[in-house]
């Protein structure tokens, strides 16, 4: 009886045993918004922290909605992402991460590559 | 969004292998020196109430992989087997890897509890299981908040948690054996194995404080943070009802338990011991569900909020938007 008492105590326990912190876009480059005078090659994103690169990734659009990246990696908290060569305009860029305790986060934000 | 059966899965986890770390440390470090008739059959429920935890830990361990494999996969478990996340999960991240060690201690332990039943060198088989046992509670750490931090800091807070784990389960899980005890043992034997359980829980105490205190000052940003933040104040709510425990487990230490030889105080103060122990445990239980909550929280208080990206300077407002998935 008393076991049963405890065992069901200890099932109606919330759930997880430390605190789980969701990963946050730290700091990008290009930067958040941002207009940039050239193309650049890459899209560097820094994250709150650690994040698994079996299960991160992003894209990069044009206006048009189709695709400028060629791929995405990532290593400890940082996620760098190959671009093909852009020409002016805006782009948005649409990440996913996943940190390293496991949960998910997602967000978007665009920048500008000026025209001369 | 809340996927309650991942929640429940770690909720049963967590609460199994604290309950079989505490469980094991109790029949090793307090009940060890139990002898007679009675004794057996109260080390024979002992062993299977670690049994009992030893099989849902494991159920659920395997359980909360699934589940997350699939709420990554954002598809079914079945699906996430069949498509290679599951796999993928396990071999490819760092919570894969933790989990792949914990299987080889659940699997090494296993082969301890049953040897240690079965052969003469018991004494071996079971210092040995509860090692096991120890590692197996302080891992829980690698699929936390620390887990995640990097750099040095982060080891640090890794080690504070895999201490502070260990510790709360020596003396929550150990409640549960120690109230079986106070309430089938015989008067002199309970008074013997008081003293023993509170020398382990005193232990215990001195690790959670420190560590405790250390992990809280690593994850708040400040001590505003304390009553500003949700996760802040539930942390001020759990430090309240650790210091409730600490209060009882006081009282039954240097009060209740030194009755205990006197024949006509003993009655009462073992009554008293039984009331307080089981208050103890509710109030365990309640610390355990409010880590629960803590749990899915950020500490740094992003939840649920649309924290906007940092922006160079010399830009206007930054044009981003988070959404938490789950």
């Amino acid at each position: 009886m008393i076991t049963r008492l405890f065992v069901s105590a200890f099932l109606l326990v919330g759930a997880v045993a430390s605190a789980s912190a969701h990963v946050m876009l730290k700091q990008a480059s290009p930067a958040v918004g941002s207009t940039v005078a050239s193309a650049p090659a890459r899209v560097t994103l820094t994250f709150t922290e650690k994040i698994e690169g079996a299960f991160s990734g992003a894209t990069v659009q044009n206006s048009s909605g189709q695709r400028v990246d060629s791929g995405a990696g990532s290593s400890g908290a940082t996620m760098q992402i190959s671009l093909k060569p852009l020409p002016p305009g805006t782009y948005k860029v649409n990440w996913h991460a996943l940190s390293v305790d496991t949960h998910k986060t997602q967000g978007s934000f665009s920048f500008s590559v000026g025209g001369r | 969004m809340i996927d309650w059966a991942l929640a429940a899965a770690r909720a049963v986890h967590f609460a199994a292998t604290l309950l079989l770390e505490g469980g094991l440390a109790f029949r090793v470090l307090v009940a060890g020196p139990m002898r007679g008739g009675d004794a057996r059959s109260l080390l024979r429920s002992f062993d299977r109430i670690a049994a009992s935890a030893f099989v849902v830990a494991i159920l659920s361990g395997a359980a909360w992989l699934l589940l997350l494999a699939a709420e990554l996969g954002g598809s079914s478990v079945a699906d996430a087997l069949s498509d290679g996340t599951a796999w993928l999960l396990l071999t490819q991240t760092q919570f894969g890897m933790a989990w792949q060690a914990r299987a080889a201690a659940f699997l090494l332990l296993a082969i301890c509890m049953v040897a240690a039943n079965r052969t003469s060198h018991s004494a071996v088989w079971q210092n040995l299981g509860l090692l096991l046992s120890i590692a197996l509670a302080g891992s829980i750490a690698w699929s936390g908040h620390a887990a995640a931090a990097p750099g040095a800091l982060g080891n640090v807070h890794l080690a504070l948690d895999f201490l502070h784990l260990t510790a709360a389960g020596l003396w929550v899980g150990g409640l549960l054996p120690f109230t079986i005890l106070l309430l089938k043992a015989k008067r002199d034997s309970a008074h013997r194995l008081s003293r023993r359980f509170s020398t382990l829980t005193t232990a215990s105490v001195l690790i959670l404080l420190p560590t405790g205190i250390a992990n809280g000052w690593l994850a708040l940003s400040g001590l505003e943070a304390l009553t500003d933040t949700l996760y802040g104040r539930l942390l001020l709510a759990k430090i309240g009802l650790f210091l409730l425990m600490l209060a009882f487990a006081a009282v039954n230490r240097f009060m209740l338990t030194p009755q205990l030889p006197n024949a006509t105080l003993r009655k009462q103060a073992h009554t008293r011991l039984v009331i307080h122990s089981g208050c103890e445990t509710a109030l365990g239980v309640f610390i355990l569900a409010l880590v629960g909550v803590l749990g899915l929280l950020d500490p740094a208080g992003h939840d649920h909020s649309m924290a906007p990206a940092i922006s160079a300077p010399s830009s206007g407002a930054a044009a981003s938007s988070i959404r938490l998935l789950f």
